[in-house]
């Protein structure tokens, strides 16, 4: 979800309500948004879900947006916090992990089995995966991803140490 | 018997080592230790692999239910994307700590010298004095506050007049402290009494509905006619209880009970 110089002019007519502007930023980056959300819940619904609220909630949001600027990184915490905020009250209903298809159909070059690599990721106590995804694929920091966790850094690092391990041992059971 | 480190430790190592710092114990052992040498291998794969990942495509129907909800005037409140306020690091804390402790040396240090004036302040409040007896507070009347033993809470009531015998009640994003109680009543509408940091959500109302969002750790009491022909209350999309006629039926774990009233925790 990298930042794109043409955001600004774009936020400006979106928190004006103009669709054709939204849809210019859902082009932009509706696929970060969709993938992040869906690492998080693991369910392709739920993801689109998420996917559909933060564009529906997004002219309402732009108001009070204030990180002039850094408009990806805010909406990847946007996401991650609808999303975290979606897993819980839907604890109960969750599917089978990570089942989506587009993972079979990306061409892999690493000796790593990349759709057993998800899978075994999926598997994860949501706890663990979501310290995994978040540190490790989306490059936040202990401090960040307990931040938006709700628990310490070491707590954080605590978690992505046994995420590993577990995840070792899926792939090699 | 050679111990190995786990998984999750040689990770912790890998980490360490991209950030320039080692752990020298464990740097032996992998010298001597090719499984664990392989473990590490298969860590930094498995890292370049997920982070080498292409995003997902965002499935095509998506946009064009975005845009009838927004033509339908569909309200969503999104999460904050701000960072919280940074907590002070550590080294801060203890320099903080320090000045704390200074400031109370200091101050213990000038209080015992003989004319100083914190001494006489110390000596003036130390001394006994004589206090009326306190009024007893008058208690507030009416408010579930004031049931609940706490007068200062806040605390907002609503009533919701059914539509067509009909209620719908949505809850948004509640917080884990929310407490929900429902008890059925003879009334004729249907009353949402928040108390605490519940009162402080957001509430839209209609015929026959009512949206309340991000209540806080608090409690909202709803006191469900029992002629209603049928009420739902969903919370964040997931029904937790319906009402259909004379049959109550709760979708959600029931935490509690207290007299004729049924505590759910929608948040937790």
């Amino acid at each position: 979800m990298h930042e794109t110089t043409g955001d600004s002019e774009i936020l400006a007519a979106v928190r004006d309500r103009d669709v054709a502007a939204l849809g210019e930023l859902y082009a932009r980056h509706a696929d970060a948004v969709y993938t992040l959300a869906y690492r998080i819940l693991g369910v392709a619904q739920e993801a689109e879900d998420v996917l559909q609220d933060v564009f529906v909630g997004l002219p309402r949001a732009l108001a009070g947006y204030r990180e002039h600027g850094r408009f990806a990184a805010w909406l990847r915490r946007v996401t991650v916090r609808a999303a975290l905020m979606r897993r819980r009250s839907t604890d109960r209903k969750r599917e089978a992990p990570l089942e989506h298809a587009a993972i079979a159909a990306q061409p892999s070059d690493s000796p790593l089995d990349r759709i057993a690599l998800e899978r075994a990721l999926g598997r994860l106590p949501d706890p663990l995966r979501r310290v995994f995804v978040l540190k490790e694929i989306e490059g936040y920091s202990h401090a960040e991803v307990g931040a938006l966790l709700g628990i310490s850094a070491a707590n954080s690092s605590m978690r992505l140490s046994r995420a590993w391990s577990a995840l070792r041992r899926e792939i090699h059971s | 018997m050679r111990m190995h480190p786990d998984t999750g430790r040689i990770a912790r190592s890998a980490e360490a080592t991209t950030a320039g710092v080692t752990s020298t114990r464990l740097d032996t052992h992998l010298a001597e230790c090719g499984d664990c040498r392989a473990t590490l291998e298969w860590i930094r794969d498995a890292r370049a692999v997920l982070r080498g990942e292409p995003p997902l495509r965002a499935p095509a129907r998506a946009w064009s239910h975005i845009a009838n909800r927004l033509a339908a005037g569909d309200v969503v409140l999104l999460p904050d994307g701000t960072w919280p306020a940074a907590a002070p690091q550590p080294a801060s804390r203890r320099l903080l700590a320090a000045a704390v402790i200074l400031v109370l040396v200091a101050s213990a240090a000038s209080a015992m010298l003989p004319g100083s004036p914190l001494r006489h302040w110390i000596e003036a409040i130390a001394r006994p004095r004589e206090t009326p007896p306190a009024a007893p507070a008058m208690p507030a009347a009416g408010t579930a506050a004031a049931a609940a033993g706490d007068a200062t809470a806040p605390v907002t009531t609503m009533i919701v007049a059914a539509a067509d015998g009909d209620v719908v009640i949505e809850i948004e994003t509640p917080d884990p402290g929310l407490e929900l109680r429902v008890r059925l009543t003879d009334q004729v509408d249907l009353e949402v009494r928040a108390t605490g940091a519940a009162a402080g959500a957001t509430f839209r109302s209609g015929p026959g509905r009512l949206t309340i969002t991000k209540p806080g750790a608090g409690q909202i009491l709803l006191l469900l006619p029992r002629q209603a022909n049928h009420i739902a209350i969903g919370v964040d999309r997931t029904t937790y209880l319906v009402k259909a006629r004379d049959r109550l039926q709760i979708l959600a774990p029931v935490v509690d009970t207290a007299g004729t009233e049924f505590i759910l925790r929608p948040g937790s």
